[in-house]
This record gives C-alpha cells, structure tokens and sequence, in this order.
C-alpha cells in the first residue's frame, strides 16, 4: 500500500479510530493485523515471507541469551541466514546476470562462438517491498542481543517491531530498544502528538507529491533524451534529481512518523538539512540518518572504524561506502555510486585534515565564506553522483556528465520545468522554511509571544485546525500532477 | 450534596483558574465558519494566482453532451503549458462578432483538442497564427481585405460532434472557409457499438439509414438528460470556482491511477440510479461509411452557404491502418466532391527534428507554427 493512494487514505484513519477506542491490550494486535494487511495488500504471498523472518530472529535472538557458550556461532549463522534471504531476493539475479555477462564475453573472445547463443539465466523472483529494510532491523536485533541487550521475550512485541507499517517499507532503520521500550511505556492519546502527526503527514505529501513527483516529470524527460539536453536543461535535470530523490525520501518518511505519531509511537528521524551539509562527512550525518548510523554501527566500526592505521580507515570507509552503495541496488551503477561517495568522504577527510594543520588555510577555516563553498561544493558533488545514481546505464551517465560542461542547444527541459507548478510550488515552500527559520530564530520577544498566542489559538479551536488541515490538504491535491508516482525508496 | 459538592468544586476550581469557563455555543462555530470563510477565500485567490484547477473547462450541453464554458479562464497543464480565456462563445479565440466585418474572409476551424490546442499560447494555435500571416501580407500588398480564422476546436469532440458544432454556431458567423481538422479516432468516436450504449459518456452519436442518410442517435443523452439540465449552483461552481476545479481533477486523477478507487466508485455507482439506454435500432455501423456520408453532408452544406471546405488530415506518423484508409477515402472524395484537401503526414515526417513538432500527443508552438505555414496558401 503506498503512503501516497487513495486506500491509505482510508486505511489510516480507520487504523487510528480502531487503536484508540480499543482497550490498550488489544492495540498492539490491532496494529500487527494492521501491519500484515498493509504488506499483503501489495503481495499477500509475502507476508508470510516477512513472518518467517520475524519467527527466525526471534529464536536467534531467544537462542543467543539461553545458549550464552555458543552465541558467536548463532550470530554467524543468525547474520548468514538474514543475509543469505537478502542476497537471494535481491542480487541472485545481479550476481548470474554479471557471472553470465562475463562468461559470455570470455567465450566470445576465446572461441568465437556466437554471442546470440547464450541464453540469460536469470530467476523470476520479485524483490519483497522493504526486505533490505526489515534485514538491516533484524541484523541489528541479532547483533544487540548478542553484544548483551536483552532479547524480546513477547513474540508479539517482537513481530510488530519488524512489521510496523509507518517504517516497514521504506524506514527509517528502527532500533529494538526504542521501539519496545515505547511498546511497555503504553502509548497514550495526546493532542499535541496529534497535531504533529497530523502536520507531518501532510508536509510529507506535500515534499512528495507537489515536490518530489513534479520534479519527477522534469528529471524523467531529461534523463529519458539526454542526447536531446542542452547545457541548462542538464543542469536542471541533475540538480533536480537531487532534490526529488530528497523531497521523495524525506516526504515518505515524514508520513512514516506522522502517522507513527497518530498512533502515540515517535519513529526517528531520517534527515537534518542535508543541503546544508559544509562536507561529505556531514552530509552523511544529516542524510538517511538511520541508514548512515546502521551502517557506522554494524559495519564501519566493526571493521575498525577510524581508530586504525590512515590506510586502513580509509578502506573501511571505501567498503562501508560501496557496501551501502550496493544495499540501495543490485546494479553496477549503484556500486560506482559507493564508491564515489567513499573517494569523497575519503578525500573530504584529507581535505579537511590538510586544512587544519596548514597555518593560512586553517586562519580561513572559520570564516563564513570558507563554510558556505564546503556547502556548495558538497552539493556539486552530490549533483555528480545523483547522475550515477539515476542513469540507467554507465554510458547515459556519462552522456549526461559530459552535457553539464558543454554549451548545446536544447531547451526542452527547461521549457517543462518553467511551464510546471514547480517555480511556484518551490516558492511557497521556501518561504515556508525561510519563515520558520526566522521565526525559531527571532530575537524579539514581540514575534514569540505573537507566534505562542496563535499557537494556542490554533491548539484550542479544533473547527479552525479542521479547516486549516483540509486547506492544506487542498494545496497538496491542487498541484498535484495527474499521474501517482511510487516512491524511489520502495524498489530498496 | 452532591450538587453542593459540585458547586464548591466549580468554585474552588474558578477561583485558582483550573477550570476553563463554558464558551458559548456560537463561539466555536463562529470561529470555525470565520476560519473557514478565510481559507477558501485564501486558497481561491492563491490558486487563481498559481493557475491551479482551473483545467476544468466544459459545462453540460444538450446535443453536444459538452461545450467549452464561455469566458472561462483555463490554465492548461497537463502537457505544456497555456493561460488563455474562452471567448464569450466559448470558443478557444479572441472575441469575435456574429457579424461579418467588411472586406473580411472568414475561416472557420473545427476539430477536436489538435485543433484546440491548449498546450499552447492562444496567439501560438495554428489559426491565429495563419490569420497573423495573412493578415501581414495583406497589409504588405496594400489590400483592404482582412482574415479572420476562427477556432471551433473543443477537446474529445467526434466528427458528427464537429459537424453539429459547424451547423449550431460555427455557421452563424458565416465563415467563407471550412477547415475540418481530421484526428484519428474521430469517425470511430461518432458511432457506438450496441454493448457500449449503457456506459457511454453523453453525447450524440449517428448512424445511416437504409437510405443512406445520416441519422442522429441521441438516445444516450435522452436516458442522461438529468444530467445535463441546467444546476444553477453546479454551473456557478464549474465557472468560478478553482477547488471545484482541484476536487474534479482529484477525482478524475484516482479513477486512472487507484484500481481500489475504481472499485468503489462502481459499487458506489450500482447502488445510483440505474439508467435505461433504448437499445439501437440500427445494424453495427461501419465507420468509413459514417464518416464518408458526414463529410458530404458538411461539404454540401459550407457549399449551399457560398463557402468552401478543405479537410487537414492529423499526421499518421505510425501508419495506422484505420488513418491510412480514411486518407485514401477523403483524398478522393476531395476530387470527386471538389474540397480542398491538406495531409499533414509527409510534412511532419520529414520535419528535421520531428520530435519539436509534439508535445506527447499534440502539437507544440513549433507544430502549430508548421501547421500555419501548410494551411497559409489554402486560404490565400
């Protein structure tokens, strides 16, 4: 079911009412029978995919307390097994289809056999929505359980925490200790929650649907005709695919924790402005934060993390990189995305290290100018690897990389970005921010007291918040373009 | 006691200020309709200024089953991008007299959305941009004579559609020129199939006699004849109102994107009153021939006025096998009849960069401009 339909719209509401007049011992069954009708309605079959899983972490993580002699090698075979599923559904194809490639280039050259004569052996298996999701929780489960956290002990409990709906497609990458703590404290019912809930959802369609999707059809043109671009329209293309991926992550996970909220549970968050990341090391601090924590946790440091030798570090960082890289994908373009990411955070690390010992440039370091170029020339870098992110092919992005430096005629692109609701539904949105900003950062104690006074106006007049919500709600519907989009993050 | 034990209560809880006295009923409500009153005036003029549901443009017609709503202002974006008012008839153009001016030709265009050309300026659609020309060169010789080329063209139209459109309004302007603008599809669409009568949209189809005449079949707008009476606070909304607009684009945006939408929209829909469409009392027709005797009835009517009529065939860039026949069958009723006769094929073909000429599956400025150029010497 996506966030963004018409049967999530009616599933939501009837999830809440249901969950709150309930009696609180029932809430919990209600949201896993919640949680499984959610996953089955894309593909009922794997549900009981998502059900093995849970029912086999759950026994490793019961098995790793009670047979403390032998924990390490339930972990080994406890990490095997939820990756072996992983490997399977995700890169079974990816590893035959490279294996294949290969074989088929070497018997072209050895033997000169015909290259029309191989046939492709790839398995018709569709990848469970979420699995590289689901997988990164339970790895963690097992791993925690295992460095010494209590196991969960209520299968229940347990099988919520990896079916939750509000992050069970997408994330964000949950922590057990979190989740189960907020399960024993009971969630209660508060306005404010509410209100929050509420607000998150629809700011997260908004980023989604007026944003993300409208800047879908610009992306999509571009990138469907490169040779077609100009030098303007590459630019609008590349840099608009850095922001759709963002306002479509960042709108996904926004819904998550709004509707998360609705139900009394708090899901992390996922993104701190990360366009106004000084550095690549940064930006990895305010973008897909749970991820980024996962992989520092369960990978970077038991690797050594950074507390090695500069060599080692720095093939830490590059296989954590490429490693993340390929979670996003079973593709060679996702994993020359890693390791562009890594060679960045590997370099930035250099840059940054060279800087604060050289006597002239670490004087600079703390002016204004020398922070805001980190800024811009993180986000040129993130423009670069957003085109091999997106292309479909080495080769296109390449097209594309050579198009942002040279002058071509085109127009095309450019011409469908000032014809859409974007310039004007890029405004509102940055007067939105730029508003909030001001105001959180307000000097005069005139500006609070007028923004308390509206707060609680709004807090204690419900017709008013109903009218204000469905105005809004009518902002979202009034740009959106005609056609759903799914979210990028769904085929992770 | 217990009432006693209230009043302390109600008392002790006024005077520390715990308990919050009793607004008056009307308080809320009055604040809730304020708000209310705010926002939907707020979103109106904020989508007036955005150019947002404002794609809604047609109103109920009782022989058309649609018309374009006259004087509406649409913004179009759906492909490309357009801000233009209809005329005070209704028509995608400047505003136009029912009178002839003197030393005026006047051409009237009919078709379908080619023809109406939303996902352009107005002052980029083919026909203004030929009267333009026209105009120009006109000047430019020194010649009295003026050229009016007016757009009849109204998105989803059929040919029987485009035909009633010439004989109810186009006519009264008494054009000169005729130029039926041919899409694929738009002789198909004047003809309905016997399974599809319960579900169609309203809107008149035809059919032949044994004869061989044309006959109306309005028996699906009779059976949907309630909805298409006038609805004095539905015909407001539909003029004036940009959320109707956004609601009926929403709607229309689930029923092709949400299967579960779909769903219930039919089971909500077989719970409504269930129309009766009289069967048809016609064998299944055959669309060349419709399609034929249509435009020998158009072409004898422009004639019997002292007018002219050339038909511009859409591009058939893929070949489709129903546009090839019917090219075949009006390029040589254009000989035999004596009407002008304009195939837009071979010249968007072997247009150098074809692909400027479309915006998906209409034409761009670049097309229309094309389009211009050919139409230029047939109304010269």
């Amino acid at each position: 079911m996506l966030f963004n339909s018409f049967t999530y719209m009616l599933f939501l509401p009837a999830v809440v009412v249901l969950y709150w007049v309930m009696p609180n011992r029932f809430r919990t069954t209600l949201l896993l029978v919640a949680s499984y009708l959610f996953y089955m309605n894309w593909k009922p079959a794997y549900g009981l995919l998502i059900f093995a899983l849970t029912l086999v972490n759950y026994a490793i993580g019961l098995s790793l307390e009670k047979f403390a002699a032998k924990k390490k090698a339930i972990l080994i075979g406890g990490l095997i097994f939820n990756l072996g599923c992983l490997c399977f559904f995700k890169y079974a194809n990816f590893l035959l289809e490279s294996l294949f490639s290969s074989l088929k280039g070497l018997s072209v050259l050895v033997s000169h056999a015909p290259a029309d004569s191989w046939t492709s052996p790839a398995l018709k298996i569709i990848l469970p929505l979420g699995i590289s999701f689901f997988t990164f929780e339970f790895i963690h489960y097992i791993v925690d359980v295992y460095r010494g956290s209590a196991a969960v002990k209520n299968f229940r409990d347990f099988a919520l925490f990896a079916a939750f709906f509000p992050s069970q497609i997408a994330g964000p990458i949950k922590r057990f200790q979190d989740f189960t703590h907020q399960l024993l404290e009971k969630p209660v019912f508060r306005g404010e929650n509410f209100r929050e809930g509420l607000f998150l959802i629809l700011q997260g369609l908004f980023k989604k649907i007026v944003l993300g999707d409208n800047m879908g059809y610009v992306v999509n043109t571009g990138f469907n005709h490169a040779s077609r671009m100009g030098l303007v329209d590459t630019w609008i293309a590349v840099a608009g695919f850095t922001f759709q991926i963002f306002f479509d992550f960042s709108g996904y996970t926004d819904i998550g924790r709004g509707s998360a909220l609705l139900l009394g549970y708090k899901v992390p968050e996922n993104f701190n402005w990360p366009f106004l990341a000084a550095n690549l090391t940064d930006f990895w601090r305010r973008w897909h934060i749970s991820l980024s924590t996962w992989l520092r946790d369960y990978l970077f440091i038991p690797l050594g993390g950074s507390r090695v030798s500069a060599q080692r570090a720095r093939f830490n960082t590059m296989l954590t990189m490429v490693l993340g890289g390929l979670w996003h994908g079973a593709a060679w373009h996702y994993v020359i995305w890693g390791a562009f990411h890594g060679t960045g955070l590997v370099l930035s690390k250099e840059w940054t290290d060279f800087a604060s010992r050289h006597p002239v440039l670490s004087k600079l370091r703390p002016h204004p100018i020398w922070h805001w170029s980190g800024v811009a020339l993180t986000m040129l870098f993130l423009f670069m690897a957003g085109i091999l992110f997106r292309a479909e092919t080495i080769p296109q992005a390449l097209t594309i990389a050579h198009k942002l430096v040279v002058p071509a005629a085109g127009g095309e692109v450019t011409t469908m970005f000032l014809n859409s609701t974007l310039p004007v539904s890029l405004s509102l949105y940055l007067l939105y921010l730029a508003a909030k900003t001001l105001i959180e950062r307000a000097r005069q104690p005139q500006i609070h007291t007028a923004v308390s006074l509206a707060r609680r106006y709004f807090e204690n007049s419900i017709g008013t918040q109903v009218v204000v919500y469905t105005g809004v709600a009518f902002v979202i519907l009034g740009f959106a373009p005609l056609h759903v989009a799914p979210f990028i993050y769904f085929q992770f | 006691m217990q009432t006693a034990t209230r009043i302390e209560k109600e008392k002790a809880g006024t005077a520390t200020g715990s308990v919050k006295p009793r607004q008056p009923w009307w308080k809320p409500v009055g604040e809730t309709v304020l708000a209310l009153a705010a926002t939907v005036f707020l979103l109106e003029s904020f989508f007036n200024f955005a150019g947002i549901g404002q794609q809604e443009f047609f109103e109920p017609d009782p022989l058309l089953g649609a018309r374009h709503i006259p004087s509406k202002q649409v913004t179009w974006r759906m492909e490309g991008l357009s801000r233009d008012s209809f005329n005070s008839f209704g028509m995608r153009d400047y505003e136009r007299t029912l009178a002839k001016p003197q030393d005026t030709v006047r051409v009237a265009v009919l078709g379908d959305s080619g023809a109406e050309g939303l996902q352009v300026p107005l002052k980029n659609t083919f026909p203004i941009v030929v009267q333009d020309m026209l105009n120009e060169e006109a000047k430019k010789r020194g010649l009295q004579k003026r050229f009016e080329v007016m757009n009849f063209g109204c998105a989803g139209y059929s040919m029987l559609q485009e035909i009633l459109q010439y004989e109810t309004l186009a006519a009264k302007f008494s054009p000169d020129i005729v130029v039926l603008f041919y899409n694929r599809m738009d002789a198909t669409e004047s003809i309905i199939d016997g399974s599809m009568r319960s579900i169609a949209d309203p809107k008149p189809f035809c059919y032949l006699s044994p004869e061989g005449e044309v006959k109306l079949d309005t028996a699906i707008l009779e059976a949907r004849a309630d909805e298409l009476k006038p609805n004095a606070v539905l015909d407001w909304l539909r003029r004036n109102s940009r959320l109707y607009g956004v609601v009926n684009q929403t709607l229309f945006s689930l029923s092709i994107n949400d299967k579960h939408f779909v769903k219930w929209k039919h089971m909500f829909e077989k719970g409504a009153k269930v129309r009766k469409v009289a069967p048809a009392t016609y064998p299944a027709q055959n669309e060349d021939q419709v399609a034929a005797k249509l435009l020998e009835r158009l072409n004898n009517d422009v004639k019997s006025k002292g007018g002219r009529l050339i038909v511009m065939m859409f591009p058939n860039l893929i070949d489709y096998p129903d546009l090839t026949r019917q090219q075949k069958l009006f390029s040589g009723m254009a000989e035999a009849q004596g009407f002008g006769y304009l195939d837009l094929s071979d010249p968007v073909k072997n247009y150098k960069r074809k692909e400027e000429l479309l915006i998906e599956y209409h034409f761009s400025t670049k097309g229309h401009k094309l389009i211009a150029d050919l139409l230029k010497p047939y109304l010269q």
